[in-house]
């Protein structure tokens, strides 16, 4: 068991716990095990190539897009379709499952001409986006979006209703533009959370939003609305550039901070995404990438030591 | 607007890039209407008089085609940056411009776009479907590619 555990107050606290990040101590009184206070797993992923394609919003034109930076399937380009993207094969992905063959893209940071790319792993939540996360459904195969906006203004972004707490760096966050300094040796980080519920129907849109829509309030709180009302993993990008101290030259392929979004192209292997969506999301655990939650011992692991699910070999 | 419900003829890259290039087209377009008053340099104002009467019929044919898609004329890449794409902020430089320094700022996005046009036409040409938009793509690639070697020529 973990050594690291935090004294927390149970009763009142418990009620607000949904959207604190606390761990139960061992406190016997409380049966602290029994509350909830996380409903996710996460995917940890390296970048494993930059290049300018969007098969989502130019699909077949290689260089139509500004610079992206890209993380999971190792094979995703221009003309990646969900079948090559699972054509590619379990293992063929820069993330911690081999069973997740999903492209995840967003645009490059660049200093000054120079593109930031981290060498370590970066961290994608799969959470619940409402108050019922015994609710949340896996996404379907093939299912892909667009979040946030490269064509957003500063207002919009800071009111957007994926917006966490904009960009931040040491001590400073809040901030809804890249920073014009952060200490020397710390990371620029972002954090955006993507809409969760889905009209049931389709896998894309022309727009290749409005098939997604964000439920009734931010951070897990609320309901989908009718028009989509089947809740999905609430995705969270928690994207690091490793690039500190003067950051005037520091900005987006696609524009200013603002510019912020990503996009996502499901292509995990169904029965491993429904075992974590319900493991951990329905289960009400904060798991790691094999689906265990290191508070919770006891409630065991979705995945094998491979990250697989029992039986699979390793990849 | 319209309630066309989209050709399947045109498949997803036909339609991303008459949703790119028309955009596209439009800006470079508005840039080159500026060289008449802005540039001194006759070879460049010649050269953007004649890729503007080209961009201005290219642009007629591919409208055509984007409502033979039935897709709706909305610029779905309104505030984006793209690379070859002219942006609001480039044409407020350049109305401020005049003499070398307009021919300066024009002369390199005019090369990028150019570029750009060309690489945009083989992503068409190679996964492209609609027998329409390929022959537009197959003439705007020859079409670009000519007014880039002219662009190059100019001292």
């Amino acid at each position: 068991m973990s050594g690291k555990r935090m004294l927390a107050a149970v009763g009142a606290a418990a009620v607000v716990a949904a959207v604190t990040t606390v761990a139960m101590a061992g406190h016997p009184a409380a049966r602290a095990d029994d509350l909830v206070t996380h409903h996710e797993f996460q995917v940890d992923c390296l970048i494993n190539h930059h290049q300018p394609d969007d098969p989502i919003v130019f699909p077949g034109l290689p260089g139509a897009s500004h610079d992206h930076t890209f993380v999971g399937n190792n094979t995703t380009n221009a003309t990646s379709t969900l079948q090559s993207l699972l054509g590619a094969g379990a293992g063929a992905t820069s993330c911690l499952n081999p069973d997740d063959l999903s492209a995840y893209w967003f645009p490059t940071a660049f200093n000054g001409d120079t593109p930031v790319l981290s060498t370590w792993r970066q961290t994608i939540y799969y959470k619940s986006g409402i108050l019922d996360y015994t609710k949340v459904v896996p996404f379907p195969q093939g299912l892909k979006f667009v979040v946030g906006s490269p064509a957003a203004t500063i207002d919009e972004f800071r009111t957007s209703p994926g917006a966490v707490e904009g960009f931040e760096c040491g001590d400073s966050t809040h901030n809804w533009d890249i920073p014009a300094y952060c200490v020397d040796g710390s990371q620029l980080n972002v954090r955006f959370q993507a809409p969760s519920c889905w009209d049931g129907v389709h896998l894309d849109s022309a727009d290749h939003k409005s098939h997604m829509a964000y439920p009734s309030l931010p951070n897990g709180g609320g309901v989908c609305p009718a028009d989509h009302p089947v809740a999905v993993p609430m995705l969270e990008f928690k994207i690091a550039f490793p690039v500190s101290g003067d950051m005037s030259r520091v900005h987006l392929a696609s524009g200013r901070g603002y510019s912020w979004h990503y996009d996502f192209f499901n292509a995990w292997d169904p029965p491993t995404l429904a075992a974590l969506v319900t493991h951990c999301i329905n289960g009400g655990l904060q798991c790691d990438s094999r689906g265990f939650d290191l508070y919770k011992p006891d409630r065991g692991a979705a995945l094998g030591d491979n990250y697989r699910l029992p039986g699979r070999p390793d990849v | 607007m319209g309630s066309t419900a989209p050709d399947p003829a045109f498949n997803a890259t036909d339609t991303a890039w008459l949703q790119l290039m028309i955009p596209m087209t439009e800006h470079m377009a508005d840039a080159l209407a500026l060289a008449a008053d802005h540039s001194d340099d006759p070879g460049l104002r010649g050269l953007a008089a004649a890729v503007l009467i080209e961009h201005r019929a290219e642009l007629d044919r591919l409208r055509a085609l984007r409502v033979a898609a039935g897709l709706p004329d909305t610029d779905v890449h309104a505030g984006h940056r793209m690379p070859g794409m002219v942006t609001a902020a480039d044409l407020i430089v350049l109305r401020a411009d005049h003499g070398a320094e307009f021919d300066r700022h024009l002369r390199p996005l005019l090369d990028e776009h150019l570029a750009q046009s060309g690489v945009l036409a083989t992503g068409e040409l190679a996964n492209g479907q609609q027998q329409g938009v390929k022959s537009l793509a197959r003439a705007i690639e020859r079409n670009r590619s000519q007014e880039r070697e002219r662009l190059r020529a100019l001292h």
